[in-house]
């Protein structure tokens, strides 16, 4: 597929390619739309020339991220940056401490839904956890219900990985349906694995409507692996 | 319709007539879709590379000793035997991993990721990191970063980046042209890349 730089006769055709890519590659596909997807990729080679560049892309990123590489822009750091002026500039006009509190807490976004450790959700009530285990079993293809009663303490969820990462070391996505969507809800990278094996994701359920989610677990060396769950609230 | 013109219900076709230049098609036309299924679905390089070829075989041997019910769905076809093949393949792993025991397990190096791919996964990250430095604003890194890595979506990165779509898609085929670029400079092709990658 010819990449051109005259972006404003950039065609929806190429835009929905790259759209459709980057889904797959990262496993944001229903099983259906990615069956269908696969069988147009074969039916069109230069999709799937433009899949294994987008493969590359998200390859060398996680590898970037993996060892720390310092020309990676941290996203949470940078929203924190600028959350720091949004409260500065409150203080200096309001000097209203207990409106910062709440503006930030209204103002959480969804990368911060999902996070490695509960400090980093920020939530009130950090010391109540409401933590749950996830793991397949065989003969429980139901999906299991977590009911959310204290949305000011974070939810945890430790998660049994089927296939151990050798490394410890995972990232994480929640993702919910609607509708014919599946929209991303947050995520979180470096995320490392208890002595027990289980990786510790933690939430804040303030963020979490009811409805059923899928928790996407990737380690190095290893297959997505998702864990559906329902929420109710 | 691909390089010879032939849709995939005449390549088949042709296939099942015997036609050993139809055959020869078959692997150029099918070969880097396969490999994208297989990584997909395997999540490694060597597993794929070891089944890329085994999946249009035993698609020739299906073609040349039955006609398709409906040749004009041969690419699902392919695709499906790419699938079949690989989730076998990964049921026979988790088998030999639990044959194991965890002593042995811990004696033995990570063989997922092979020299060979790994080499290329490094000779990747380095144009992306070439990619990141040659980018003017921390804005363009934060996108890609977001975008790619973190699997956030696009209308979100825009709201928080305060910019349109149009610049987005701007900044973003402008960046996959140069790590093209990039690639190709490091004598990767991108077409044929095995990368190992965790998808």
């Amino acid at each position: 597929m010819n990449i051109a730089i005259s972006d404003a006769s950039r065609d929806q055709d190429e835009i929905a390619t790259e759209r459709d890519s980057r889904r797959y590659v990262l496993g944001q596909m229903i099983e259906e739309e990615e069956k269908r997807f696969e069988a147009k990729m074969l039916d069109h080679p230069e999709i799937a020339s433009y899949v294994s560049l987008t493969r590359q892309m998200i390859a060398g990123l996680r590898h970037l991220d993996e060892r720390g590489e310092p020309s990676l822009p941290s996203g949470p750091e940078t929203r924190a940056k600028s959350w720091a002026s949004l409260a500065a500039a409150a203080v200096a006009l309001l000097a209203l401490g207990a409106g910062l509190f709440f503006y930030f807490r209204e103002s959480t976004n969804s990368h911060d839904l999902v996070a490695g450790s509960a400090a980093r959700l920020g939530l009130i009530d950090s010391g109540t956890v409401m933590s749950y285990t996830l793991a397949h079993t065989r003969g429980r293809p139901d999906v299991p219900s977590i009911k959310v009663t204290n949305l000011a303490g974070p939810l945890e969820i430790r998660v049994l990985p089927d296939d151990p990462a050798p490394s410890g070391n995972y990232q994480v996505a929640l993702r919910r349906q609607e509708g014919d969507r599946i929209v991303l809800i947050g995520a979180a990278t470096k995320l490392a694995a208890d002595a027990n094996g289980l990786v510790p994701i933690f939430m804040n359920p303030a963020g979490l409507v009811a409805g059923e989610y899928t928790l996407a677990l990737q380690g190095q060396a290893t297959n997505e692996q998702r864990y559906r769950l329902r929420i109710e609230r | 319709m691909n390089g010879s013109g032939l849709s995939n219900a005449e390549l088949a076709q042709q296939i099942y007539e015997g036609d050993k230049r139809a055959e020869a098609e078959l692997f150029t036309r099918f070969r880097t879709g396969v490999r994208q299924i297989l990584l997909r679905v395997t999540g490694s390089f060597a597993a794929a590379e070891d089944l890329y070829q085994e999946t249009l075989i035993v698609t020739l041997q299906r073609l040349r000793s039955q006609p398709l019910e409906d040749p004009s769905r041969l690419a699902g076809f392919v695709a499906q035997t790419a699938r079949n093949l690989a989730l076998a393949e990964r049921r026979k792993e988790r088998r030999r991993r639990t044959d194991i025991d965890s002593d042995a397990m811990s004696e033995v190096p990570d063989l997922a990721i092979g020299q060979e791919s790994a080499a290329q996964v490094e000779s990747v990250a380095v144009a992306v990191r070439k990619l990141l430095l040659e980018l003017r604003s921390e804005r363009d890194r934060l996108l890609l970063v977001r975008y790619y890595l973190r699997g956030e979506e696009r209308d979100h990165i825009c709201r928080d980046l305060e910019i349109t779509e149009a610049t987005f898609n701007v900044v973003l085929f402008r960046a996959r042209g140069r790590f093209q670029e990039l690639l190709e400079k490091r004598g990767i092709r991108g077409v044929d890349l095995m990368v190992f990658l965790l998808a």
